[in-house]
């Protein structure tokens, strides 16, 4: 399986040097383009960290946590059973639908969420654990 | 929980009371009741007891984590009978070591679903049976036109789907659960059931009342409650052939769901044998029909003995599944759940190293190949599952009994 991965991932990183060095969509060859305005650094934007909340059998860790705008939340899964991540407290009360971008998340596997844009404080729950504290968790976003 | 028990064992001994002390068989024996494992008839008491023990690795090649296991599925089952007067009684009693072969958790399973594990669903595994899987009594009396049947367990099943698939000679030599198990079969294990049946030549029509929840995760108690779900069914059975259409109202039958379901089943089967050869094969469907959507399951299996050593069994299933939004459900949360369509195809083989009057002893493995629907593939890939399995099969009775196969 890591071989696979490997393989695959030397693939796609030929691929995309590949569709790079063919200049994208144009297939005739067109002049240079002149280099794009250089920035300095203190003018880029630094990604936020990413934030990862892991859950295993006893439940997720941490529970709460809290992102800038703009950021993603990361859920990676240790149990040896799928979870289900879906925003608000209980099915009845749907809310932050960027947790339900992660959604199912199988052993071994890492999902992120949509991008939260608005400062707040979401809820969520895993659906095949419903009602267990354990496995309910806030992503405070400011 | 005691006072159900309690009516429960007295249901039961009473029909154990069925049969007196002594008797004189004034009327000819009625034919055999539908379970063919039910010993010789005759005046006196007669037994059986059938065993078969699978053990082995597992392995179960999934996207991002392989699970495998040590493991064993097993059963015994032990049915004595007894014919006094104009009436019949068979006895029976199934036990299985899963819950300490297996674990609480299951056997893995790819896309396999059905009751839960720490409060919450079972996805991926095959749950493991209550220690007991069987224990009731049956009463039969043959008519001039019919045989009449009653009877009650503690623990067995309603009228409802084809045999077990661990009782199906089609699925005699497969160590592992069909995935449309909770669409078929899976009330083999009823906690609580009576049922009462006709049979007039090919035609057998019974019904039944039965606790319809399923078992909890204390798989060594048994957990009896209202007699609040109901069977009905049409069963053929003529030479090779056998067939069942049923249909059931199933009150809270899952523990994570709040609301009461209804299954549909019909399945034909075909068992030929010529001595230490056989060909069996299992058609069926099933539907559960549910607050959050009609799930369908769709089995073709069969076990091919062609030689007194070697035999080679296949299943083909097409199964709806509820994975993606599998979970508790309170009430008033009724939204429909996304269904994903697995197909999976088991082809496997077993050769008898040792075969004696007492059983068989033999070597198997399988391999299973998945259909994985679009909603599914990112977090399952191309899934593989195999066993690699010994398999011990024994039986010991008095002369005639049968082999421990069910038919409809």
């Amino acid at each position: 399986m890591v071989q696979s991965s490997t393989i695959c991932g030397a693939l796609g990183l030929l691929v995309a040097l590949a569709v790079g060095c063919a200049g994208g969509e144009s297939a005739t060859p067109t002049a240079p383009t002149p280099p794009a305005a250089t920035t300095s650094p203190t003018d880029t934007p630094t990604p936020p960290a990413t934030t990862v909340v892991t859950v295993s059998a006893t439940g997720l860790s941490p529970q709460v946590v809290t992102v800038p705008v703009g950021a993603r939340v990361t859920f990676t899964n240790t149990d040896m059973r799928p979870h289900d991540f879906s925003g608000g407290p209980d099915p009845s009360r749907p809310e932050c639908p960027e947790v339900d971008v992660a959604g199912f998340v199988v052993p071994g596997q890492s999902k992120q969420t949509g991008l939260f844009a608005t400062a707040r404080t979401c809820q969520y729950h895993d659906h095949a654990y419903l009602g267990v504290p354990a496995f309910t968790g806030r992503i405070v976003i400011e | 929980m005691r006072s159900h028990a309690a009516a429960w064992a007295t249901v039961t001994a009473l029909l154990l009371a069925a049969a007196p002390a002594s008797s004189q068989p004034a009327t000819p024996a009625p034919p055999a009741a539908p379970t063919a494992y039910s010993a010789a008839l005759s005046p006196s008491w007669t037994w059986a007891v059938d065993a078969n023990l699978f053990g082995g690795y597992n392995y179960q090649r999934r996207k991002f984590t392989d699970f495998s296991a040590w493991e064993s599925q097993n059963w015994l089952m032990a049915s004595a009978a007894r014919t006094a007067g104009a009436w019949t009684t068979t006895v029976t009693m199934g036990l299985t070591l899963e819950p300490a072969t297996i674990g609480n958790i299951g056997s893995p399973q790819a896309f396999q679903t059905g009751e839960t594990f720490k409060n919450a669903p079972l996805i991926d595994y095959q749950h493991p049976h209550d220690v007991l899987m069987v224990v009731g009594a049956e009463a039969a009396r043959a008519f001039t036109r019919a045989t009449v049947r009653v009877g009650a367990a503690l623990v067995g099943a309603p009228p409802l789907g084809p045999p077990p698939f661990m009782h199906r000679a089609s699925a005699a030599e497969n160590p592992q659960a069909p995935l449309g198990h909770h669409y078929l079969d899976s009330t083999h294990s009823a906690q609580g059931v009576v049922r009462a049946g006709v049979t007039a030549g090919a035609i057998s029509v019974n019904g039944g009342a039965f606790h319809g929840r399923e078992p909890d995760e204390r798989r060594t108690d048994v957990d009896l409650g209202r007699l609040d779900s109901y069977a009905v069914q049409v069963a053929l059975a003529c030479g090779r052939w056998s067939g069942q259409v049923s249909s059931a109202w199933l009150t809270r039958p899952e523990r994570l769901s709040t609301y009461d379901a209804e299954r549909r089943t019909v399945s034909l089967a075909y068992d030929w044998r010529d001595g230490e050869r056989s060909l069996a094969w299992t058609a069926a469907a099933g539907q559960n029909r549910e607050v959050h959507g009609n799930l369908e399951g769709y089995l073709v299996e069969a076990t091919w003995r062609w030689s007194p050593r070697y035999a080679v069994y296949m299943r083909a299933e097409q199964v709806a599944k509820d994975i993606l939004d599998a979970g508790f459900h309170p009430v008033g949360v009724g939204h429909r759940h996304r269904q994903s369509n697995v197909g999976a195809l088991t082809t496997g083989a077993v050769r008898d190293v040792v075969s004696s009057r007492y059983g068989r002893f033999g070597v198997g493995a399988d391999l299973t190949v998945y259909r994985v629907p679009a909603n599914l593939r990112e977090a399952y890939g191309r899934p593989l599952s195999t066993h690699v399995f010994l398999r011990l099969r024994g039986r010991a009775g008095t002369p005639a009994t049968a082999e421990h196969v069910h038919r409809h």
